[in-house]
């Protein structure tokens, strides 16, 4: 497990050498490959999103890709306005950072929530179980999930870090993302909003006393002045080129960076922050009024804890709920949203089991994908806060923003995905793609005219998993995982025994 | 004896070695028969660079840097390149973390710390540290401000130690710490004699330079001695340290470790396949296939058999190996009597019709494989790219089409299918090399996906036939080894590559009479010790161009 952001070495030196030497090399060994391992976050957004999209939907009208053609290179001035088109919440912050993909989907959903959760993650279709009175939350998840393979393989964890930002959340409800290990042993992912509990396991056995990070900080500063001063002594050369003295300028502020950046998890009073959430969520009530600013604010702690968690090293998968495709919140609208939009109710059943002819239901959709949008841009945001030597932990990872449908109600196709970050260079950002490669025909037989599905031509379903198992493995390979069948190559075949053997990856996602 | 004393004589009188001519006269800025390319003024250690120059400067053996992992290690290319290196943030923790780990473990070793101090305590001690370690470590003497900045971080450290009991201890492990994540070790200055454009690198600096390139490590105390008296600014002087330090154990460290990047020894070792397809990849026959690389290497490379050169590497039969090697490459158990206990490696010769060199090791044969089948694109890749130097347009970072499925009986037969319409398109040039990576592929048919030989592939009779410029027809890969070892085109990527390690960067077209000169005495039966030979005492190594 990679810790190299933690104040170790010369500074904790305390009374016995012999056993700090048990602990150092250890350290000292930690991942070097780059200025930040690579990562994966994965954003579950559970309500689909208000767009045309293929199935001819009688009615819908588009409220969330942007209105572009397929292929276009997003920058600042292409970004769309939110209220028009939804993704245009992203804002010029992170829009060319993205990149958006239309025409995916999940093709053996039989519900449309939990199994399309498990076939996000997994890449393949759980068996369902039919169980009298519930028939439709019940599965038998088949393989591992990405997350938890990369926090296994990369990160020597179990399982990744599972956050939810919604208190009150039901299990059954999505709150529990489960999956399966390499083992076939079931994972019970809780997305859980305990955010202090989250953090205290995280954090384990680091001391977490401000007064001996102070001393510890203060240790390590002696020796940065002393790197500081040769720095500038060899920079001060006065045969030293410019490109040269520009690396160790580079040099030099990466030091400052690090300062910053080391992992002190102490800092800006997060697990007092976290706490407070918890508790507060825990002795609250079920749905009520509030519950909509309550979950903008576990938002923020989560992507407060994930950006510390990433940047320490102690994970390098996180998959966060983004809701409860049940919730019944209420909207509570401040200044930066339409007056109209107030008291609108974040429910799934309101915004998609309606009468989708009536307007005002693709209005309370689009209000649900900007919330969800907002509160991913909360991770995206506070990842971004810490600077690298070049870019930013964002720009060291990548974070995929999908939901377990297409539309409010239930729609197969066009399942949303959308990545930002680049991973270190590996994935390629900044585009508007279209992979749908069936004809609006097929994607209709997918479903009826109200999005539910049709529970035949499984064969003619599978071809549309193709393109999202690829994307995992492209994902699953920006950030280090190897194919299972030649541990040299890149991974190429996640689940591929559970999916009917579907290898390859995306290659116009791979950077050059 | 020391390794430079024997030839260099003492009180400066230096001459060179009996038998070996001195290098010509420093060349005077301006008259270089090459055009030398402008390079940076600093070269940032590699991590084993880093390692192996703490060890030295502490005088200390390899379980102290055992582990320590100060900078990311190259996946694809050698370490020594530099064209990008800084030490970016992730570089930054990972080299204080490994500047940290090495102090600590130096302080906690009682009889290392009383060597290195000669006995003294207090901020002696300290002082000590920095004549003799620091002067090691900074590949030269410390200036008085030099070594007062790092007095007084030993002063300011006892103050911020939990106890009187455990300050000083606690002092030394900060500065020595400081010491080694300080730039002036963790980069080569390389600035060169005089402000003109193009100077000679002298003293002090060539000694580093030249003892990172030849035995990977920063200059002992007697070189720099030498260098500070201007030793190594004679020709006759240099010449003789180069001929020691060629002759030194120490340039077995560069040799194997330039060869184990160029070949992937690393990723080799990974490998496994499924016994059940197939049965003679052993468990574990991914690290035999890296160890008997390794040890043929040596045998050419180091002890100078089969040739001592790139020609012995392309053709050799000799093998070494254990009881599953010997299996995998059809060697019978009574070619050698050590094969029958389990523990021991042989020294064998391989079947003549199934082996010549390097490009036809079950290691080669088998990275460069999809882990069902050959993968005919990647081996001919790897031909082209490290062993001929074909320059063609090549895969880079893109996906491969799978050719395991299709209605064709053999692997050749389905790549041929799916990229017959290439043409001149498909990894050519785009002139007069078309498809250059299925006949260097091809020849390659004879190899499965564990590197086993096999005369048939999905029944019929394996073809490995290609006609290809400028290796001509050939049948089989052991017929394209022997004239792609004869070829100086070859060599010329052999000699090439050292350049680049060397270097630390690729070699401008400018300074290609260097690489091409030795490419040519290579392919007369130069040893590669003659090619490192050759290339430091060129002026491609021994003077720089700095930027306008």
């Amino acid at each position: 497990m990679q810790r190299r952001h933690f104040l170790t070495g010369t500074s904790g030196v305390v009374m016995a050498l012999p056993l700090l030497e048990g602990l150092l090399p250890k350290e000292a060994q930690a991942d070097p490959s780059t200025a930040q391992a690579p990562y994966a976050v994965f954003y579950r957004k559970p309500t689909g999103v208000a767009q045309k999209g293929r199935q001819l939907l009688r009615g819908c009208p588009e409220r969330f890709w942007p209105d572009l053609p397929p292929d276009t290179k997003l920058d600042a001035s292409n970004c769309p306005d939110p209220s028009q088109r939804g993704s245009g919440e992203f804002t010029s912050q992170f829009w060319s950072r993205a990149t958006l993909m239309q025409g995916l989907a999940h093709p053996f959903i039989d519900w449309g929530h939990m199994d399309g959760v498990v076939q996000m993650f997994t890449g393949a279709r759980p068996d369902p179980i039919v169980i009298k009175g519930n028939p439709h939350d019940a599965f038998i998840v088949r393989g591992e999930s990405l997350d938890n393979r990369i926090a296994r393989e990369l990160g020597g964890a179990n399982a990744s870090l599972a956050l939810g930002v919604q208190p009150w959340c039901s299990q059954n409800n999505g709150s529990r993302l489960l999956t399966k290990n390499n083992e076939g042993s079931c994972i019970d992912n809780e997305s859980t909003t305990n955010f202090r509990d989250r953090f205290d396991t995280l954090f384990a056995g680091v001391n977490t006393d401000p007064a001996a990070f102070e001393r510890l900080r203060a240790r390590k500063q002696s020796v940065n002045d002393l790197l500081r001063g040769r720095l500038k002594k060899l920079s001060d050369h006065k045969r030293l080129s410019k490109s040269d003295r520009e690396r160790l300028d580079l040099h030099a502020s990466n030091i400052r960076d690090l300062e910053k950046l080391v992992c002190d998890p102490t800092q800006g009073g997060l697990r007092g922050d976290a706490g407070a959430f918890q508790d507060e969520a825990n002795v609250s009530g079920g749905n009520e009024q509030g519950a909509f600013k309550m979950r903008l604010r576990g938002s923020d702690i989560a992507a407060r804890l994930t950006a510390l968690a990433v940047s320490c090293g102690v994970t390098r998968a996180v998959v966060i709920n983004g809701g409860s495709h049940n919730t019944a919140d209420m909207f509570h609208y401040d200044d930066e949203w339409p007056a109209e939009w107030a008291g609108i109710a974040d429910f799934h059943e309101g915004v998609s089991h309606a009468n989708l002819s009536e307007q005002r239901f693709f209005t309370a959709h689009q209000c649900a994908d900007r919330s969800q949008i907002r509160q991913f841009r909360n991770v995206l945001r506070r990842l971004d806060e810490y600077k690298l030597g070049s870019g930013t932990l964002l720009d060291a990872g990548v974070c995929l923003f999908a939901s377990d449908i297409g539309q409010g109600c239930h729609t197969l196709s066009d399942v949303p995905y959308i990545y930002v970050g680049s991973a270190g260079g590996r994935l390629k950002t900044g585009l508007f793609l279209d992979l749908f490669k069936g004809t609006p025909q097929e994607s209709q037989q997918m479903s009826n005219d109200r999005g539910e599905p049709q529970r035949s031509d499984l064969a003619k379903r599978a071809k549309y998993f193709e393109a999202p198992v690829r994307l995992l493995n492209t994902l699953g390979a920006a950030v280090g995982l190897k194919s299972g069948r030649d541990n040299t190559k890149p991974l190429d075949d996640h689940n591929h025994d559970n999916n009917g053997g579907i290898t390859g990856r995306l290659s116009q996602l791979i950077a050059d | 004896m020391s390794v430079l004393g024997a030839s260099l004589g003492c009180a400066g009188e230096i001459g060179a070695l009996e038998g070996e001519a001195p290098a010509r006269p420093p060349t005077l800025p301006g008259s270089l028969a090459i055009d030398i390319a402008v390079s940076s003024h600093l070269v940032r250690l590699s991590a084993s660079q880093w390692r192996n120059a703490a060890r030295d400067a502490l005088g200390a053996d390899d379980a102290l840097v055992q582990g320590l992992l100060p900078f990311p290690t190259s996946p694809t290319g050698y370490d020594t390149e530099n064209a990008a290196y800084i030490v970016g943030a992730g570089e930054y923790a990972t080299l204080a973390n490994s500047a940290d780990a090495l102090a600590t473990r130096t302080v906690a070793n009682a009889s290392l710390l009383a060597k290195l101090t000669g006995g003294a305590g207090g901020k002696a001690a300290a002082t000590a540290l920095l004549k003799g370690v620091g002067r090691r470590a900074f590949r030269g003497t410390l200036a008085p401000d030099d070594i007062a900045s790092y007095e007084a971080l030993y002063d300011r450290s006892l103050a911020l130690a939990d106890s009187p009991a455990v300050a000083h201890s606690y002092a030394l492990i900060q500065m020595l710490s400081a010491l080694f994540q300080s730039p002036d070790f963790a980069y080569r200055a390389e600035y060169g004699d005089g402000d003109g454009q193009v100077v000679r690198i002298k003293g002090a600096e060539l000694a580093a330079k030249l003892s990172f390139a030849l035995w990977n490590t920063g200059p002992t105390d007697e070189l720099l001695d030498l260098a500070e008296k201007g030793g190594l600014d004679m020709p006759e002087g240099y010449t003789a340290a180069v001929s020691s330090m060629l002759k030194d154990p120490k340039v077995g460290d560069v040799l194997m470790r330039f060869h184990a990047s160029m070949l992937g020894t690393e990723r080799i070792a990974a490998l496994s396949r499924d016994t059940s397809k197939f049965p003679r990849a052993y468990a574990g026959y991914g690290k035999d296939m890296a160890e008997e690389l390794s040890r043929f290497v040596k045998f050419v490379v180091v002890d100078e058999s089969d040739g001592g050169n790139w020609k012995g590497l392309l053709t050799s039969r000799t093998a070494f190996v254990n009881q599953g090697m010997a299996k995998l490459y059809n060697v019978p158990e009574s070619a050698a009597p050590e094969l029958s206990d389990p523990s021991k490696w042989a020294r064998v010769s391989l079947p003549e019709s199934e082996r010549a060199g390097i490009a036809t090791r079950a290691g080669i044969m088998s990275y460069y494989s999809n882990g069902t089948n050959p993968s005919s694109v990647l081996r001919g890749e790897f031909m082209v790219k490290k062993i001929a130097c074909l320059k063609v347009g090549l895969l880079e970072n893109k996906i491969l089409p799978t050719f395991d499925s299709g209605g064709e009986p053999t692997n050749r037969k389905r790549v041929e299918a799916k990229t017959g319409s290439c043409g001149a398109g498909c990894h050519g040039n785009g002139r007069d090399i078309p498809g250059v990576l299925g006949p260097m592929g091809f020849a390659f048919e004879g190899y499965d996906a564990a590197g086993v030989f096999r005369d048939k592939d999905g029944g019929e009779a394996i073809d490995a036939s290609s006609t290809l410029a400028p290796f001509g027809k050939f049948a089989s890969a052991v017929e394209l080894m022997g004239k792609v070892a004869d070829t100086e085109a070859s060599h010329q990527c052999y000699a090439g590559q050292w350049a680049t390690y060397l270097l630390g960067r690729a070699a401008s077209a400018g300074e290609l009479p260097v690489v091409n000169d030795a490419a040519k005495k290579s392919l007369a039966g130069d040893k590669v010790r003659d090619i490192l030979r050759a290339m430091v005492m060129s002026d491609l190594f021994l003077t720089r161009k700095n930027e306008s």
